[in-house]
């Protein structure tokens, strides 16, 4: 499969859904095993496929989708992230910022998923905000990539445009995608704002 | 608020509307003094008048509403120190603006890797500045009604306090402020040819 989400929760589950809504065929996958993940995909249909993580991993997209402390248990599992794109849909809300080291979160998570190419984005809309406006002939919902790889983000960008959303790419982690990402406990500017592209 | 413009432009006709519009007043002023300007600020309507470059210095907000390449010119010879002032410039360096993507590419090549902003603050020495209004075409924020769109206004700089003071000055306009932190960070992020530059985003909610 080509896209997969690791992380059934809130934003795994809204993540799941804008693929659903434009036919493209997803994996989902948690911790706790794809029989845990019937009544999501019950409710989103056959191209929501629930996988174990080692089935996910095989994916050429992964949008991790759990909360930010789980991200070493997911990279742990696997030595190598190499050829994997991996974009990061965690936020270190509620993290001690001396956890991160003066780092941003990306790019903790970025140490962790060894070799992977590593794209922020989808982070900055709670689940209930995430590919729910309504549809407005000529905007669609904004959505913010940041990535120090930029092929990668084009890549991902390109994912964006097919599940109808308006990529914005802001460049590299430690520049462009600060306004991304939760500073010294603080929401960077274009966390939470639900925002309309148009044009 | 009273809001202070340097230059007669596009940028000052259409946010002095805004500010007009929201119940602010304006003090416009340009290089050739404010008898040049009845028509410009009979336009702009009661909440209008026209100043010196020093009489809109000294409102509580100043704007700087020039081309890039009179922006000396615009700063010189004003003590800046405590005031609070918007840089609304995009830094194309040719007299007569050149926008198409050649154009751009040059004038950010012309920046060598500052970010214009940085180089205003240099020029107005002392000056609480902030970044604004500058990330998009104003023909593009030219409804004024009650139910105009929630255009974004993208806003960055070092004073919180005077950041903070900016950005309620433009929600009261009903367009939104969004910050993005530091004038060289966020500044690099809206100057001309940036990410997030020349992009029409309509603010839907806000989570926080």
């Amino acid at each position: 499969m080509k896209y997969a989400i690791i992380g059934s929760g809130k934003i795994g589950a809204a993540l799941a859904r804008t693929f659903a809504r434009k036919n493209i065929e997803v994996a989902i996958a948690n911790s706790r095993g794809p029989e845990t993940l019937a009544s999501l995909t019950d409710e989103l249909g056959p191209l929501v496929v629930p996988q174990s993580i080692q089935d996910a991993f095989k994916a050429e997209f992964i949008f991790l989708a759990v909360p930010f402390p789980a991200h070493k248990d997911v990279a742990r599992q696997f030595r190598r992230w190499s050829g994997k794109i991996v974009v990061d849909v965690t936020n270190a809300f509620h993290v001690a910022p001396e956890e991160l080291g003066g780092l941003l979160s990306s790019e903790v998570v970025s140490q962790a998923f060894v070799g992977a190419r590593l794209v922020k984005a989808f982070n900055h809309l709670p689940a209930a905000q995430l590919g729910t406006n309504p549809s407005l002939e000529g905007q669609q919902q904004a959505v913010f990539l940041s990535s120090n790889d930029a092929d990668a983000s084009a890549a991902v960008a390109a994912v964006a445009t097919q599940l109808g959303f308006a990529p914005v790419e802001l460049g590299r982690l430690d520049n462009g995608g600060v306004p991304l990402h939760v500073v010294d406990g603080r929401p960077g500017g274009l966390l939470l704002q639900n925002l309309a592209k148009l044009g | 608020m009273n809001a202070g413009f340097i230059g007669a432009g596009t940028v000052t006709g259409t946010f002095g509307r805004h500010l007009i519009t929201a119940g602010h007043t304006v003090v416009v002023s340009n290089s050739r003094g404010p008898e040049t300007l009845a028509d410009f600020v009979a336009e702009l309507g009661p909440g209008a008048i026209a100043g010196t470059r020093e009489q809109a210095a000294a409102c509580d907000v100043v704007i700087l509403a020039v081309h890039w390449v009179n922006v000396p010119e615009a700063l010189k010879g004003i003590d800046w120190r405590g005031r609070i002032l918007i840089d609304a410039t995009n830094a194309h360096m040719d007299p007569k603006p050149d926008i198409s993507l050649a154009g751009v590419t040059r004038s950010r090549a012309a920046l060598k890797g500052r970010t214009s902003s940085e180089m205003v603050a240099e020029m107005a020495v002392g000056a609480r500045l902030v970044k604004s209004i500058s990330n998009m075409p104003m023909a593009w924020i030219q409804d004024f009604s009650p139910t105009k769109p929630r255009t974004v206004i993208f806003t960055s700089g070092d004073d919180a306090e005077a950041k903070r003071l900016v950005v309620e000055l433009i929600n009261s306009t009903g367009l939104v402020a969004i910050d993005l932190g530091s004038l060289a960070a966020g500044g690099a992020m809206h100057e001309v040819g940036a990410p997030l530059s020349g992009l029409d985003l309509r603010f839907v909610r806000r989570l926080r």
